[in-house]
């Protein structure tokens, strides 16, 4: 009989990116890369373990906006342009790189990759991914989860009842519709909570959420069993803490597994080094240097004289890693197992794209790790959040604390003086929006009144300020806000004139066109 | 079909210039943060927020406010009614006379607000004209955490912050984890009369430190607890305790989550000193027969539809030879080229 468990869950997350007039758009290869790196190696792997018999539990959370991603032919038309032009650049690097055998073998590696990558996503899942992971679900292998419509970061826009509703709302019926049940839980955007969060969830009928480990540990009454157990709320709902421990080892960049020097090196890639003319077509649409996805070098030591990548050297420390953290799991279950007087859950979260995508090697990790919780030991199981809450349905009250999961645990990552400026505008539109979906309203009035909820929930996407706060990449991120809220202003005008101007609407419902279900009355009481 | 396009190239166009037009107000924005920028991380934040906000007021106030017309909503958008699909431009100001708290963690509040001119006059019209050269803006924060009448702050703790008349947000040091607070905007007379222009909505900053409150049906013992928080090296005493929690959140080691979008492993970072790198790669490139069959050491090269081909290889150090060979489409007719090149570094 297993002593405790682990419950690993993944939050896939990208903000709604769709920028259809333009010929490119830089921007829009952050999802391309996710697809690349992370979704598409994922699901190979999960794929496999299923079909070698491999029995596990993940619990993996595909945000709303990533999903509509997911859905759009304009995107996924544009990803194969993007793939075959991997695909170009990598067999020309297989033929530039002939008389230097060690990168020529990671050339072709690279080409087997994106080749690879096309044909399992566009012949086997026939371009539909989301099918794909429903499949699994359905399988009893994933607990698929949802995340609020835009990822909007809840403890800043807490101002009005309606907004934080129709966060929660949209993330809901988004899942609803495309894998066609009701969600268990749901991923609160960056582990945001306020005290009273719980009320909504429970009123739109969430099972669970995840918080940062002092959301748990801040808790009052003082939780009796640390981040180890589940909760109930105030208003009952089953609430998780993190695993500090785990995070640690994996997310640290000192001493986290993801640093050791044979894993690939992210920052060198050949999109800075190689002879610009060579490059140009692969590059940025205006000419910059970016990262292509090609990279020949291991992390190697704190050193810019940087060695080449050997694949098979870093796929042998992945198993190494993997077997590390299976170890560490069993003793810490086996010395909480004694303390507690219950079966212990841990916790880790971890945010999808790490793996594959900044942790090259991160998703061989999870394969091994899968397979050697499977096979190699008898201490613990793994676990998702709903089959754990039915395990103890007994258990403590807590009332827990704000927190997230940034940086310093609170809010000030989306609420400095780099981004400060977006909330009086996103608050006012929250109430105006609010107002109006009090009232009722047909026809194309209708129509105007459901674009205004999209964009107002594209303008409230936590990954804005995120972003003005990171630096890179802020002025798209503040001309999205505006934009987003410039847009909601002008409909709000077409509303209030007698010769409404559909041309103008249509133009944004098909800019614009995340969530096609979506009923303005989600911004009511 | 032609037609088509250049109508298409066209709406790029002009929602490029809408784009661009939309964007200029973003510069300004931009200029702010980078000179903000360095200074945020610094751990003056008081200063800095001041500053911040001090700035956004000089930028905002000088826009003169429209005169509100009845088709409008109660604020002022600037929008032209005859262009009916031009965007409207964001309002830099409402006039709302709202003021709007927010939390930012256990210590600080953040507030900000918008006082219409109206309203400004409306309350110094109440003072007296010799008060006025001595008046000072203040924001007064409310500890309502025990206060049940909203309606009535007569006897709830307060501290005031005295502000920059031109701001118009600002960043409390409140101190106080686990209460509530409430906060008004006005003007302070020299008497210590407060004439208030706006009061906030109530904000409450998170519970900080683990919990004395007990639970009798679940509780563990006090030694076996502590050892099961993990990483948080905690000391024994409570002020300890508190301290270790404070230190180990600021240095993240619970957090490092953040969005996909940039990567949460900090990278080592490396001065690189004066350097210089030089790569060759070679080109070689040619034509034949667009039917012929051309190899090289054996190899297959693919042809342009012209019969033209290109090579770039990276050239390493050395002598090398490329045998290429032409065979014409009937296999009667062949041709060899061998180009060698040597590459020497000194």
């Amino acid at each position: 009989m297993e002593k405790g468990y682990l419950c690993l869950i993944l939050h896939a997350h990208l903000p709604f990116v769709r920028e259809p007039q333009y010929e490119e758009f830089l921007e829009e290869q952050w999802f391309f890369e996710a697809l690349v790196d992370t979704y598409i190696p994922l699901l190979r792997v999960l794929e496999g373990l299923i079909k070698e018999g491999v029995g596990f539990n993940l619990t993996l959370n595909i945000s709303p906006t990533l999903s509509a991603m997911l859905e759009d032919d304009f995107l996924i038309n544009r990803f194969k342009k993007y793939l075959d032009r991997r695909i170009e650049l990598s067999e020309k690097e297989v033929e530039r790189t002939k008389f230097l055998p060690q990168f020529n073998r990671l050339a072709h590696f690279y080409y087997y990759r994106f080749t690879q990558a096309k044909k399992s996503f566009f012949e086997k899942w026939g371009a539909n991914i989301l099918k794909v992971f429903k499949d699994i679900q359905e399988k009893g292998f994933l607990e698929i989860i949802t995340c609020c419509a835009t990822h909007g970061y809840l403890p800043l826009l807490n101002l009005q009842e309606e907004v934080i509703k129709a966060q929660i709302r949209v993330g809901i019926s988004s899942y609803r519709r495309v894998f066609g049940r009701n969600p268990s839980g749901m991923w609160l955007p960056e582990c945001g909570y306020f005290e009273g969060l719980d009320r909504f969830l429970k009123e739109e009928g969430i099972k669970y959420f995840i918080l940062e480990t002092h959301g748990i540990l801040f808790a009052r009454p003082r939780p009796k069993f640390g981040v180890y157990s589940n909760y109930w709320t105030p208003h009952k709902v089953g609430v998780f803490g993190r695993d500090p421990e785990t995070s640690k080892s994996v997310w640290s960049s000192m001493g986290g597994y993801p640093g050791d020097y044979n894993y690939r090196e992210f920052y060198r890639d050949i999109g800075f080094d190689l002879d610009y003319d060579y490059l140009r077509p692969y590059i940025a649409p205006a000419g910059e240097r970016i990262f292509t996805g090609i990279k020949y070098y291991r992390i190697t030591g704190p050193t810019e004289d940087k060695d080449v990548y050997d694949p098979q050297k870093a796929l042998d420390k992945a198993a190494e890693h993997a077997g590390n953290f299976m170890f560490n799991r069993e003793h810490q279950i086996n010395y909480l197992n004694s303390v507690l007087g219950r079966k212990p859950i841990i916790v880790a979260p971890y945010d999808a794209e790490l793996f594959g995508h900044w942790w090259f090697e991160g998703v061989d990790w999870l394969n091994f790790l899968i397979r050697k919780i499977y096979f190699d030991q008898k201490v613990f199981k793994m676990i998702t959040p709903s089959q754990y809450l039915k395990i103890y349905p007994l258990t403590q009250k807590i009332e827990p604390a704000g927190s997230s999961w940034g940086w310093k645990g609170y809010s000030e990552i989306w609420l400095s003086g780099e981004n400060d400026w977006i909330y009086p505008h996103l608050h006012r539109a929250g109430e105006l929006m609010a107002k109006l979906a009090r009232k009722e309203f047909f026809g194309l009035e209708k129509r105007i009144l459901n674009q205004m909820g999209r964009e107002l929930l594209l303008a409230q996407s936590s990954d804005w300020p995120f972003i003005m706060k990171t630096g890179a990449f802020s002025g798209y991120a503040k001309k999205r806000v505006i934009e987003h809220l410039q847009n909601f202003y002008s409909l709000y005008y077409q509303l209030e004139r007698k010769h409404k101007n559909e041309l103008f609407l249509r133009e944004l419902e098909d800019r614009n066109n995340v969530f096609a279900d979506i009923s303005y009355k989600v911004f009511s009481l | 079909m032609r037609k088509k396009k250049e109508n298409k190239k066209k709406t790029v166009k002009k929602i490029s210039r809408v784009l661009s037009s939309l964007l200029k107000p973003k510069k300004k924005q931009k200029k702010k943060t980078s000179s903000s920028g360095k200074t945020i991380l610094s751990s003056k934040k008081s200063s800095v927020s001041k500053k911040i906000s001090s700035e956004k007021a000089s930028f905002k106030v000088s826009s003169i406010a429209k005169p509100l017309e009845s088709s409008l909503p109660k604020f002022d958008l600037g929008v032209d009614l005859k262009e009916e699909t031009q965007p409207v431009k964001l309002p830099q100001r409402y006039f709302d006379n709202k003021i709007v708290a927010l939390t930012r963690d256990p210590w600080w509040v953040h507030t900000y607000w918008d006082i219409s001119p109206q309203k400004e006059a409306e309350v110094l019209s109440k003072i007296s004209s010799q008060e006025k050269p001595f008046l000072k803006k203040i924001l007064r924060v409310y500890d309502v955490t025990k206060i049940k009448d909203i309606g009535n702050l007569g006897n709830c703790p307060f501290f005031d912050v005295e502000i920059n008349s031109l701001a118009t947000n600002w960043y409390i040091n409140v101190n106080r984890p686990g209460k509530s607070f409430c906060i008004e905007i006005g003007y302070l007379t020299s008497q210590g009369e407060f004439f208030a222009l706006g009061r906030s909505n109530i904000t409450k900053t998170p519970r900080f430190g683990i919990s004395e409150e007990l639970d009798e049906e679940w509780v563990l013992p006090e030694d076996d607890y502590y050892k099961i928080l993990g990483v948080y090296d905690l000391g024994r005493s409570s002020l300890e305790r508190m301290r270790a929690l404070k230190i180990a959140l600021e240095k993240g080691v619970s957090s490092g989550g953040a969005s996909g979008l940039f990567s949460p492993l900090l990278r080592k970072g490396v001065k690189k000193g004066f350097f210089f790198e030089v790569y060759t790669d070679l080109i070689i490139y040619g034509r034949t027969h667009p039917q012929a069959r051309l190899t090289l050491k054996g190899e297959k090269v693919n042809l342009k539809e012209d019969g033209t081909f290109s090579l770039r290889v990276h050239l390493p150090s050395g002598k090398f030879e490329f045998p290429f060979r032409a065979v014409s489409s009937s296999g009667e007719e062949k041709i060899e080229i061998t180009p060698v090149v040597e590459r020497i570094q000194r």
